[in-house]
Parts: structure tokens; C-alpha cells; sequence
């Protein structure tokens, strides 16, 4: 057990120090920075006359959910293809239990680089947002937006590990098929299968916890008139907030189990016969 | 230390190695086959990174597949290069001890050890590996593969790309490591690379395992296998004529030109012992006598006919 946490951490260092580097630094900003710029901007167009409601969730889905998602994609989708395309899985998968670790450390980095990110890009909204703009319970909601970028950044990193361990030759352009049409399409479809994706969890969540949910009385809601939300309450669910994070949990370790068991068991070599 | 079973390793309808039966004591061995043989599927299996489709591997009585433990006393230097280019060589071989189990205190040393040994000084050490030429590089896989002091080490193709400098140190070194009672595994396709630190040989051809053993020993299995002698004289009509009615010679073919003859015979060794006294007998004049009966390179080509069914 020490060996396997001691394998974790080697690698959660050394991706760290491998992706240490002036080209890396400038993408991750770029990567905080745009998402930002639009939140910003948006605000700024609108000169903060925008429901609290609809500004949150608009800037919730940007901070929360793009500059991890993105973070997510570009580090962790290929951790797989990284190495075997770089020659470098050997080293690794020749350590006694160094696959395994492979996918935790790498899994553990980038879900920290993600959740940096999502914090650092927050915290550039607040300063500049809370000038343009004097909104109601910003502390409730920055804080459920900062709960968010955490859940979002464990949970579909789950999620991006599994998909680059199992489509590791197309890592990349499977991931962003499947977040578009599981986590984005069907995740709002007023149905069942909605919840098999993330989105749909974290998104009850956020409107739990700041009382936007279609399925809170309206007494005790926290809008000033009807939501948007309530065209469409089958996209909430219904459940506590409690329950939602089990469900996710659920899901999330599924997939990221999936993600270590497919590592170990497959065979990743150049298939040739030298 | 390695007992392989029937075994067997297919990629979809391609054989990469075709039933290998083989028990091998610790000691130094040397795989040799040509470019896609199947060496490096071979050392896969026995390091745990491929499963047999058919039969058993067992290293140090342990399925490396399996039973990944067993991987604490392997070293493998693999034949690909590095692509980690913004680390440097230290932070590579430590991260490697780290993921090995060797305790982060104790890591810096032994990778610094290690990198001593390969002979990857202080500055060289601590720059990133993507400023590293063919050498550098494959003394920077050579530390990671021997920094935890493993029983076994696997190398393939160690001597790729590498300088003749660098290879009489390579070569030096396996000799020290061989002379400290560890075990090693060499492979290459080049012959005279190996002769210098193994005694055994594994000689793989298309998956097959064609022989192995000792060079003596090898060439015990070729006992009935006649050699060919390239005799050069002046007069090789002549010399043909002495050499056919002898009992040791099984054919004679004269060179191009009159330039010589070719001899086939299957006692090789009553041949060379006969040989002066012919020709002196006879009166010939033999300028050149060439065999490649001596050389290891004969044996492997003669397997190689015989597995593909030429002799």
C-alpha cells in the first residue's frame, strides 16, 4: 500500500515537473484567460444588469465547467497516449504496479492543475465582475461556484481518464464527442438517461444550493420571479444535495475504475514483431 | 531464473514468438535474430508487459504478468528512445526509483549512484534529457534500468547508435556486472556486440527459438552440417583434383578465375590437420586458406538454412 502511494505521488511530481515549461504556462493561462474574458465581457456589454440567476449559471458553466473541462482535455485525455506514443509507457509499465499509479498520479495533477486553474479564473471574475456589478448573496454564490470548479474538476476527470484509457488512439476527438453529445446534449434532455452524465449532477447541485431549483417550493426560492429552470425541471433532480454527490460519486468512481482496470489488464505495446 | 513453456505470442494472426521451450540458470546470455525476430516480443513477456496467447513464462518462479512483484528484480533497458525532454536524467532515474518503491530519501542517492556509474557527470545529469545526444541518452535508460540493483538485467539493442568510445564502455560495464554475480540479457542483431560479455546464446529467427546454448555447444547440434573452406592457390584445377578423392572432403568447387577452390567437409578439423601435408605431397601453392568455421556469424547462418529448409 505505501509502495502504491509513494508511486502516486512520484508521479504526481514528475508530471509536474515534466510540464514545467514556458509553452505549457502560456496555454494554461490562455486557457483561464479566455473563458474569463468572456464572463467579463458579457457583464461589462451588459453593464451588470443581468438576472443573478442567469449571470451564475453563465459564469458558473465558464469557470466551473470550460477552464477545468479544458485543463481535463489537454492533460489527462492523452495520459495514455503520451506515454505510448512517446516511447516512455516501457519505463513505467516494467514497475511493479506502475500502470496503476500511472493513471492515479496523472489523475491526481491534472485534477489539481484543473482545480488551480478554476479557483485563479474565479477569483479574476470576483475582482473585476464585483466592480461593474452589485449583486445579491455573492458570497453563497461565489462560493458554490468555487465548490463547483472542485466537483467538476474530481468528477470529469474521472470521466477523462476513462474515455483516453479506452479510446487511447483517438483520445482526444472521442472525449469531445462524448462531452458534447452525453454532458451537453443528452444531459439536458428531459429524460431519464440525463442522468448518466455529469452535468446533470453538478448542475442540481449548484441550483440546490443556491435555491434556483424548479423542484424547491417557490417560497422558499431565491429569485425574483419565475426561473427559466422551470420550463424544464426534469433536467434538476429532484434529490437532496446529498444524494446527488453519492450518485456522482457513484459514477465517477465507475469510470474512473474502468480507467485503472482497463490500464492494468491491457496489453500496450507498438504491435510489432522485432 | 527463466522457464518459458510452449510459449506463445500472437498479435491477431501475426506470430511474434512461436512455442519457445527454454530454462536458463542464472548467468549471461545473448539474444540474437535479426530485425523483427522477435527479441523484443520475447523480453515483453518476460518483463510483464505482453500476456502469453499460449504457454507459461516464469521469472524467478513468477508470472511477470501476473504476479507484478517480480519486477522488483528486473532491469530493462528498452531499445526506444527516450521522449521525456524537459526533465533532466537525475529527476528521470529518481522518478523511476520512486515508482520502483524506494523511499524518496534514499532515492536522490541511488540515482545519483546510478549516474555515476553510466558515466553521466554532475552537469550532463541535472540538464533536460532533450538536449541529450544517441550516447547520453542510452546511458541515461541504462542508470534507470540498474539504479535499484536489480538481479536481472535486460538490455535490447544497448549498443544502438552509439559511438565506438561509447560502446567499449557499454561493453565494460556489462562485464563488470556479469563479473558481480548478476545476471543479464543482451539482445541484438549484430553478433560481435554480445560475444565480448555473454558466454550463451539465444538465437531467435521469425519467432522461433533455433538454438541455444554455448558456442560449443551450438556448434555440437552442427556436428553433420558440412563447412564450407575457401582454399585460394595458384593452380585450383590441381588442388581440386587432391581434395575430391579425400575421405573428409564432401564436395569441391573451383573459384571463379581458378582463383581457388571451395571445399564443403563435414570434419573440418581432419581437413586443416591433412592439409600441409597435401601440400606438400603434391606440391601446391596455397596462399590463402578462409573459414568462418571459428565464428559465430557461421553458426547463426547455418541455423538460419537449416530453419528455412536450404541445407
Amino acid at each position: 500500500m505505501s509502495d502504491l502511494v509513494s508511486g502516486i505521488l512520484s508521479i504526481y511530481r514528475f508530471q509536474w515537473q515534466e510540464t514545467f515549461n514556458k509553452k505549457t504556462w502560456l496555454v494554461w493561462l490562455l486557457m483561464i484567460a479566455i473563458p474569463v474574458g468572456i464572463v467579463i465581457l458579457v457583464d461589462l456589454t451588459a453593464h451588470g444588469d443581468i438576472e443573478t440567476y442567469l449571470w451564475g449559471f453563465f459564469a458558473t458553466t465558464l469557470i466551473a465547467g470550460v477552464i477545468p473541462g479544458l485543463n481535463l482535455l489537454l492533460w489527462l485525455t492523452p495520459l495514455l497516449s503520451t506515454e505510448l506514443e512517446g516511447n516512455t509507457w516501457t519505463f513505467i509499465s516494467v514497475r511493479p504496479g506502475g500502470k496503476l499509479c500511472m493513471v492515479l498520479g496523472k489523475y491526481l495533477a491534472t485534477v489539481s492543475r484543473a482545480i488551480v486553474s478554476g479557483l485563479l479564473g474565479l477569483l479574476i471574475v470576483i475582482l473585476v465582475t464585483s466592480s461593474i456589478a452589485d449583486r445579491p448573496e455573492t458570497t453563497r454564490l461565489y462560493a458554490t461556484m468555487a465548490l463547483t470548479v472542485v466537483l467538476a474538476s474530481l468528477a470529469y476527470g474521472c470521466l477523462f481518464a476513462a474515455l483516453g484509457v479506452i479510446f487511447h488512439k483517438r483520445a482526444m476527438v472521442f472525449t469531445v464527442s462524448y462531452t458534447l453529445l452525453i454532458e451537453v446534449m443528452v444531459s439536458m434532455l428531459p429524460a431519464v438517461i440525463n442522468k448518466l452524465s455529469i452535468t446533470y449532477y453538478l448542475r442540481s447541485i449548484v441550483t440546490r444550493i443556491m435555491d434556483w431549483s424548479p423542484h424547491t417550493p417557490i417560497s422558499e426560492r431565491n429569485l425574483t420571479e419565475n426561473a427559466a429552470a422551470d420550463l424544464l425541471p426534469e433536467i434538476f433532480s429532484p434529490n437532496s444535495t446529498f444524494s446527488d454527490l453519492i450518485d456522482l460519486t457513484v459514477l465517477c468512481a465507475a469510470f474512473l475504475t474502468v480507467a485503472c482496470v482497463l490500464t492494468v489488464k491491457r496489453e500496450y505495446t507498438r504491435h510489432t514483431t522485432e | 531464473m527463466i522457464e518459458l513453456t510452449k510459449l506463445t505470442k500472437l498479435y491477431g494472426t501475426v506470430i511474434g514468438v512461436n512455442e519457445i521451450d527454454l530454462v536458463l540458470e542464472p548467468g549471461a546470455y545473448g539474444l540474437l535474430g535479426a530485425n523483427g525476430s522477435g527479441k523484443t516480443t520475447l523480453i515483453n513477456l518476460l518483463t510483464g508487459q505482453l500476456k502469453p496467447s499460449v504457454g507459461t513464462v516464469r521469472v524467478f518462479q513468477r508470472d511477470p504478468w501476473a504476479e507484478s512483484d517480480v519486477r522488483y528484480l528486473l532491469g530493462l533497458c528498452p531499445a526506444t528512445d527516450i521522449l521525456y525532454t524537459n526533465v533532466t536524467a537525475f529527476q528521470f532515474v529518481r522518478f523511476l526509483l520512486e515508482l520502483q518503491g524506494i523511499k524518496r530519501l534514499d532515492s536522490a542517492e541511488l540515482a545519483n549512484n546510478a549516474l555515476d556509474v553510466v558515466g553521466l557527470d554532475e552537469q550532463d545529469r541535472n540538464r533536460p534529457m532533450g538536449e541529450y545526444s544517441r550516447g547520453m541518452k542510452q546511458r541515461a535508460k541504462l542508470a534507470q534500468a540498474i539504479a535499484h540493483d536489480p538481479e536481472l538485467l535486460i538490455l535490447d539493442e544497448p549498443f544502438s547508435g552509439l559511438d565506438p568510445v561509447a560502446r567499449h564502455e557499454m561493453t565494460t560495464f556489462l562485464q563488470d556486472w556479469v563479473a558481480r554475480g548478476k545476471s543479464v540479457l543482451v539482445s541484438s542483431h549484430i553478433l560481435h556486440e554480445v560475444e565480448n560479455i555473454a558466454q550463451h546464446y539465444l538465437l531467435m529467427n521469425h519467432g522461433r527459438l533455433l538454438a541455444h546454448g554455448s558456442t560449443t555447444e551450438i556448434r555440437d547440434l552442427l556436428a553433420d552440417i558440412p563447412r564450407e573452406v575457401t582454399l585460394r592457390c595458384t593452380d585450383a584445377v590441381k588442388l581440386a583434383g587432391v581434395l575430391q578423392y579425400q575421405e573428409c572432403v564432401k564436395s569441391v568447387g573451383v573459384l571463379e578465375g581458378n582463383l581457388g577452390v571451395i571445399v564443403r567437409s563435414t570434419d573440418a578439423k581432419s581437413l586443416f590437420d591433412a592439409l600441409p601435408n597435401w601440400i606438400t605431397e603434391h606440391e601446391l601453392n596455397v596462399t590463402e586458406v578462409e573459414s568462418a568455421d571459428e565464428s559465430l556469424n557461421w553458426i547463426f547462418d547455418t541455423l538460419l538454412k537449416m530453419h528455412q529448409g536450404e541445407i
